[in-house]
């Protein structure tokens, strides 16, 4: 791997550091090479260790003299050059400004890129209102209608479901709901996505015991993670679900309802 | 290297330009390892293994794939029946997943059992952490992308705890979504971030954890510190350089590594439902959410924390829904400040006083009951169990400034 002459010996130390010998001297010879400046001289020695020894020496006291050089420089340029004073206000000027001026570059830039994750033009036509309906629902029946890929429940409740609801009142949280249907208005329009963590509730219309109430009155379960609520949406205290099945903006125009616009 | 400066070789010409030589020397035929530790220190070389599995299975994957909402799921099915070899290119990239976690666990709880976090190792924790988050990222993103039931509605599960953020946390889902709804615009920016934005960072931070081992010096299980005692060369006496000793001991873990992997692989690569759920053969269908989600194996101990907070905090108006995304979080964002929460004078849990080692058995069995529990059925006693061993999941670590400061500890032995 190494070409080495015949008559040369080179003896690697550390990196920069090396002995070598010459012809017709029978002494080891020194090499060093300290930030780039190479020097070489006789050691005047034949022992190998004694060399290494000197070759240690010799490199500190170069290194020594370099460094008492360079604060002398140093010393030197205080006296030869008048000290420029900075104008820290100005400098700060500056480094503000192009801060600044940096910071609304980044900032610019990244609008389009931001922006661009925000739902497109083609997303939210997709996103347009949608009409259902109702004639056709029996009462105790749920019509599933998909608006923004959301199932929205539309439940035609029975008049001994609207009759049930108020005895419910001490289990769910919210006793007000503006879900509850009337006599006057028999249909629920709910959004068919828990509130805990977006399972789809199933709905469970019967009235008889469940292996989750004992005495369930009809409702919604989420099987994901037991959340309860009533047949108006109601959430039941102690479940993981914070609040009520959201209600989708809505609006009934005679026998049609329309999902996406509010009144 | 006997003389840089007169060598006419190929190498030394190399070297002057580019430190070749220097590099390998440092990091490998040089870099000072403890000669004596145990199998818990072949995970991280296994971990290496799985991540460049995965990438050249991932680019194999990604020739095939279609990242649209009305292709993807066609594409995986090309892949498992019309690709040749697509079937194990797959496979191997969802068993990858699941060992990329197995042994991240195993490497992360060798970190506490052994102190590896230490200082001066902080550092080398805290991209760990990072490289942990950022798989777990990884995961969820790649998992949505066969777009099968379970991808949708698990993706459901997760996107929506950001809109459980208070103010912002509706509108935050929909930029994320890219829609008003999880769709085939979430699924391409997905496939995005899964390909190039997460691998790149994660590549960088392989490479600092790495840089900042060889900086502070690999551990042992005895928490000796091989630096003190050193040969003529500057070698520690305890030490051995890592190549060839540590690259010829990993050979035949890597094989074990190697026959368990495709054990699975070919005979067991759904894993009964825990590797790739059952309702993923099925088409996204978002009118139609499955009877149970249930999150991969690997999630399950952190999803088992999100739903057992089934309180909130009325009076400040954090939901029950929040709270558990706040605690989800903490419970990963806990792991980066370890190192600063233990005050032991020791670093291995062999010279640890009984307090550290109730709190390490308390922790990882937790953890594995949280884990048990996240992919079962929620009822009312699971939840109870579930809301107990959070509390154990995060004692530990609360509780480790006070229990590590005033237990008693052993001394620690000079030599390894």
């Amino acid at each position: 791997m190494f070409k080495m002459s015949k008559k040369r010996k080179h003896i690697h130390i550390l990196d920069g550091m090396s002995l070598y010998t010459r012809d017709r001297s029978p002494f080891y010879w020194g090499y060093l090479n300290i930030e780039g400046k190479i020097f070489k001289k006789s050691l005047k020695t034949a022992d190998k260790k004694e060399a290494e020894k000197l070759l240690f020496e010799w490199k500190n006291e170069i290194i020594n003299n370099l460094s008492i050089k360079n604060d002398k420089d140093e010393h030197e340029d205080h006296h030869h050059f008048k000290k420029v004073s900075v104008d820290q206000k100005r400098r700060n000027v500056l480094l503000i400004t192009s801060g600044v001026m940096g910071a609304v570059t980044v900032a610019g830039f990244a609008v389009p890129f931001l922006s661009a994750w925000k739902p497109s033009e083609k997303a939210k036509a997709l996103g347009a209102s949608v009409k259902f309906d109702l004639s056709k629902l029996e009462p105790g029946a749920m019509a599933i209608v998909e608006w923004r890929r959301t199932p929205i429940f539309v439940v035609h409740q029975t008049q001994e479901a609207i009759d049930n609801l108020p005895k419910l009142n001490g289990k769910v949280t919210d006793k007000a709901a503006e879900s509850l249907p009337t006599n006057n208005n028999k249909f629920t329009v709910l959004k068919g996505v828990c509130t805990h963590l977006s399972c789809a509730p199933k709905y469970h219309p019967e009235i008889e015991p469940k292996a989750w109430d004992q005495d369930w009155l009809g409702g919604f379960f989420c099987p994901c993670h037991g959340s309860k609520f009533d047949l108006a949406g109601r959430v039941y205290k102690g479940v993981p679900a914070p609040i009520n099945l959201e209600i989708p903006p809505h609006k009934f125009s005679g026998n049609t309802l329309i999902i996406g616009e509010s009144v | 290297m006997a003389s840089k400066e007169n060598s006419n070789s190929l190498m030394s010409w190399i070297d002057r330009r580019f430190p070749v030589t220097e590099n390998l020397e440092r990091h490998l035929t040089k870099h000072p390892v403890p000669k004596k530790v145990n199998f818990y220190y072949l995970f991280g070389a296994l971990l290496m293994v799985v991540f460049m599995i995965q990438i050249i299975t991932g680019i194999w994957l990604m020739m095939f794939y279609t990242n649209t909402e009305e292709g993807a799921f066609a594409s995986v099915e090309y892949i498992m029946r019309d690709v040749e070899y697509g079937w194990l290119m797959r496979y191997m990239h969802s068993t990858g997943a699941s060992a990329f976690f197995f042994l991240m666990y195993f490497h992360m709880f060798r970190g506490l059992l052994y102190g590896s976090y230490q200082k001066p190792k902080e550092l080398v924790w805290l991209f760990g952490c990072f490289l942990l988050f950022l798989l777990m990222a990884e995961g969820f993103l790649g998992y949505v992308l066969p777009w099968g039931q379970m991808s949708y509605w698990a993706a459901n599960v997760i996107l929506s705890l950001f809109g459980a953020i208070p103010y912002i946390g509706p509108d935050l889902q929909v930029w994320i979504q890219g829609d008003f709804v999880l769709s085939g615009i979430t699924l391409s920016r997905f496939f995005a971030l899964h390909v190039v934005v997460v691998p790149l960072l994660m590549i960088a931070l392989v490479v600092f954890h790495i840089f900042a081992l060889h900086e502070v010096g690999a551990g042992n299980p005895e928490g000796v510190d091989i630096e003190k005692h050193r040969d003529s060369k500057g070698m520690p006496l305890d030490g051995a350089p890592f190549h060839p000793y540590k690259t010829f001991s990993a050979l035949p873990a890597i094989g074990i590594f190697f026959i368990v992997f495709f054990a699975i692989v070919f005979f067991a690569p759904t894993g009964g439902g825990y590797l790739i759920e059952k309702p993923n053969f099925e088409e996204a269908d978002f009118l139609k959410t499955p009877d149970h989600i249930a999150p991969v194996w690997y999630y399950a101990p952190f999803y088992s924390i999100l739903r057992a907070i089934t309180f909130g905090i009325p009076f400040l108006g954090i939901t029950s829904k929040f709270l558990g995304f706040i605690i989800f979080a903490a419970s990963i964002a806990i792991l980066f400040i370890v190192p600063w929460l233990d005050r032991s004078n020791v670093q291995s849990i062999r010279y640890k006083g009984i307090y550290s080692k109730i709190a390490m058995i308390l922790f990882a069995s937790s953890f594995i009951t949280l884990g048990y529990l996240g992919t079962k059925p929620v009822n009312e006693l699971r939840t109870l169990i579930a809301q107990i061993c959070t509390v154990f999941y995060f004692a530990p670590f609360i509780l480790m400034p006070i229990y590590t400061k005033y237990e008693k500890t052993l001394e620690v032995p000079d030599r390894l």
